[in-house]
């Protein structure tokens, strides 16, 4: 019986995982994080391997050179997608690209290049909604704080938008779905896996300029051209919950 | 800020006719670490209650206004509350605003108070004060005023990404007819200047890589729908010559709303909303498709077809051009297929260097094909047996238009801006360009 291959649920982890399959020539029935595998039978055999940066650097210069750049972001896109059995899909799609090199992103009929693609597709899409629609409070000590809940693990993707826009200040971003934190503070980023604050122990004490902004939001609708379904299609309800100017009208 | 709440509640309401919303486009280096940055694909932060993008703080400087042009909500002879933001509110807004990722920047237009001269002055000091004072690096788009010196937009265009100038009405005779205190002089002099510095800066900044910007997203305009008699001829040859002539990166059209009563317009239930769209989407073709104006519509039919889009009724008078073998025709020709975009056309090209397309490739390339299967071949093949036939083809498009389309046209909500693009920063999607057709 084929085995299934184990790793801590990090994107190195994962590239460690592909390097020794690639250097093992091993052939897996599954590749699960630790967190999943733990729900699973005891029946089937399971292989723990450990994150390893180097291994994990190697694996992304073998994809960058070897197939494309390209490829690689849609390898990392894809992962950040969150769905599962991902990991044998992107197996599928590497075990492919040996063999079309750079021709590989072409081959959009492939149905294994088209579920990676098209999961990469979404990531992008999500993250890109989520450079929009992230909303920052100011909290004391001129600290800005976001909270978001997203389908997709654009954690990392977003924060650095937020440095180039913001390297001059303090800034959190929250992931409160995973519990993770986008930390900045003294010019540097953190990526962390952890929560750092509670939402329920974030002030709640109303900045004027949240006021203003769904004041503002209000006032710029044309009531003669009023579209609610054209306003769900561009932003969907899913995300009405970060939007300020979406929370039900505190009157006035 | 009770205070500055009324003015944010006044002016941004007063500013909301102007169609305007990109946020992309500016190549402005980011030098420094003061206060934002500004990406290439805009980003649109929020949608309002109408469906349109919100990504700028989109504000009036004033309504207090000398001019009272008919089609106009802020025209002198209407009574409405007016005020003015200093421009240290507009700063500080803005700042603000940004800072808490609401916007991209600031959209900052005005009326004209005392005269065009003090207006772009202030607009100037506003900017100039928000860039040099308040440190602010993000998306600044400001309105050139007509008549006003050229020296004042020129300078303005130093701290600016965007600037345009509304030429609102297509023809000298409407302006004369509604705006009776702009000529097109006011409005096209401006526009031509404008082109020629932003000309003359690229350049210079070909040869020194430190040379000062000048409107690095380049400058748009906005024309207003349906408040005048001319067909839509007249108004997409105008959008080809400017596009030609000075180059805009963008026309917006804007259906016209009528706000206050007067003889001089016309009396609709609604604003015409759907003939809006289809000039966007004609637009579209003009930009990117490589159609010229005059393919799309000529003296016999002036007006667009409002019962499809405008690829498809073009397609529908030019059979001879149809079907298209998709394994062989060129970019150019492929793009010209209704249902084929720019993103699919390019993904056919890339595609069909490995193997020869089908229909089932296709439906996963992304292509539309309940449009694109009429005029289409794969493999030689035609989707059924029979042969193309202009009037069955046109009745199946018509009738693949959303259900109960014209009805709702007239209310003002069209399901089908929910599928075709709408506005521009909807092309956010590094590297994709939407409006596809």
């Amino acid at each position: 019986m084929s085995p299934r291959f184990v790793y801590d649920g990090t994107f190195e982890g994962f590239l460690s995982v592909l390097h020794h399959l690639l250097n093992n020539v091993e052939d897996p029935e599954e590749i699960q994080t630790s967190e999943k595998s733990a729900q699973h039978s005891l029946w089937m055999e399971s292989i723990y391997i450990r994150s390893d940066i180097e291994h994990s650097k190697n694996m992304k210069e073998r994809i960058c050179n070897e197939i494309s750049p390209e490829a690689f972001r849609h390898i990392y896109y894809a992962f950040l997608s969150d769905r599962d059995g991902v990991e044998m899909d992107i197996l599928q799609y590497v075990n492919l690209g040996w063999e079309l090199g750079e021709n590989l992103i072409y081959q959009i009929a492939d149905d294994r290049v088209r579920r990676i693609h098209n999961l990469s597709a979404k990531v992008r899409r999500e993250k890109h909604r989520l450079l929009g629609f992230i909303r920052f409070r100011l909290l004391p000590d001129d600290l800005l704080y976001a909270e978001i809940a997203p389908d997709c693990d654009i954690l990392p993707l977003v924060a650095p938008h937020f440095v180039n826009r913001m390297s001059h200040r303090r800034w959190i971003v929250h992931d409160r779905k995973r519990k993770k934190t986008a930390l900045f503070v003294d010019g540097e980023l953190k990526l962390l896996d952890e929560e750092i604050i509670r939402p329920q122990h974030v002030p709640k004490k109303e900045d004027p300029y949240q006021s203003l902004w769904k004041r503002y939001f209000r006032d710029i609708a044309i009531w003669e051209r009023h579209n609610p379904r054209l306003q769900r299609s561009r932003m969907p309800k899913k995300y009405w919950n970060m939007l300020l100017e979406k929370e039900p009208d505190i009157g006035g | 800020m009770r205070d500055l709440e009324e003015k944010l509640r006044i002016l941004g309401a007063a500013a909301r006719y102007d169609a305007s919303c990109s946020s992309g486009g500016s190549h402005r280096a980011i030098s420094g670490a003061r206060r934002g940055s500004c990406r290439l694909p805009g980003i649109c932060h929020s949608w309002s209650d109408d469906g349109r993008c919100v990504s700028l703080l989109k504000i009036l400087l004033t309504n207090q206004c000398v001019y009272d042009c008919a089609y106009c909500a802020n025209r002198s002879s209407r009574e409405v509350p007016r005020e003015s933001f200093t421009s240290d509110e507009v700063a500080d807004l803005t700042v603000n605003f940004y800072r808490r990722n609401y916007v991209e920047g600031l959209f900052l237009s005005s009326s004209v108070k005392r005269s065009p001269d003090h207006t772009m002055e202030q607009l100037l000091l506003t900017v100039k004060k928000l860039r040099e004072e308040y440190g602010f690096k993000g998306y600044i788009h400001v309105k050139a005023i007509p008549g006003s010196d050229h020296d004042l937009i020129r300078e303005a265009c130093r701290y600016a990404d965007r600037i345009s100038v509304n030429i609102e009405l297509p023809t000298e005779k409407s302006l004369r007819l509604l705006a009776p205190q702009k000529s097109k002089e006011d409005i096209l002099g401006p526009m031509g200047r404008i082109h020629s510095d932003i000309t003359a800066n690229r350049e210079e900044r070909r040869k020194f890589v430190n040379a000062p910007s000048y409107a690095p997203a380049g400058q748009t305009t906005q024309l207003i729908v349906g408040a005048t008699p001319e067909n839509d001829l007249q108004i997409i040859s105008l959008a080809e010559d400017l596009y030609n002539k000075y180059r805009l990166k963008r026309i917006y059209y804007s259906a016209f709303i009528p706000v206050s009563p007067d003889p001089r317009l016309p009396q609709l239930a609604s604003p015409p909303l759907l003939r809006e769209h289809r000039l966007y989407q004609a637009d579209w073709l003009l930009r990117y498709y490589g159609f010229s104006s005059r393919e799309l519509l000529d003296d016999c039919q002036p007006n667009l077809d409002e019962d499809m889009d405008p690829k498809s009724s073009w397609a529908l008078r030019n059979l001879h051009f149809f079907p298209v073998e998709i394994n062989i025709a060129d970019y150019e020709t492929l793009l010209r297929v209704p249902g084929i975009g720019v993103k699919s056309a390019r993904r056919i090209v890339h595609a069909r260097k490995f193997h020869s397309l089908g229909f089932e490739d296709l439906q996963k390339i992304g292509v539309v094909l309940k449009r694109a299967k009429y005029f289409i071949t794969c493999r030689g093949r035609y989707f059924h047996r029979s042969e193309m036939d202009g009037d069955l083809i046109r009745e199946k498009i018509r009738c693949e238009s959303p259900a109960g389309f014209r009805e709702r046209s007239t209310t003002g909500q069209l399901s089908l801006f929910e599928h075709l693009s709408a506005d521009e920063p909807h092309n956010k999607v590094p590297s994709s360009i939407t409006g596809e057709l």
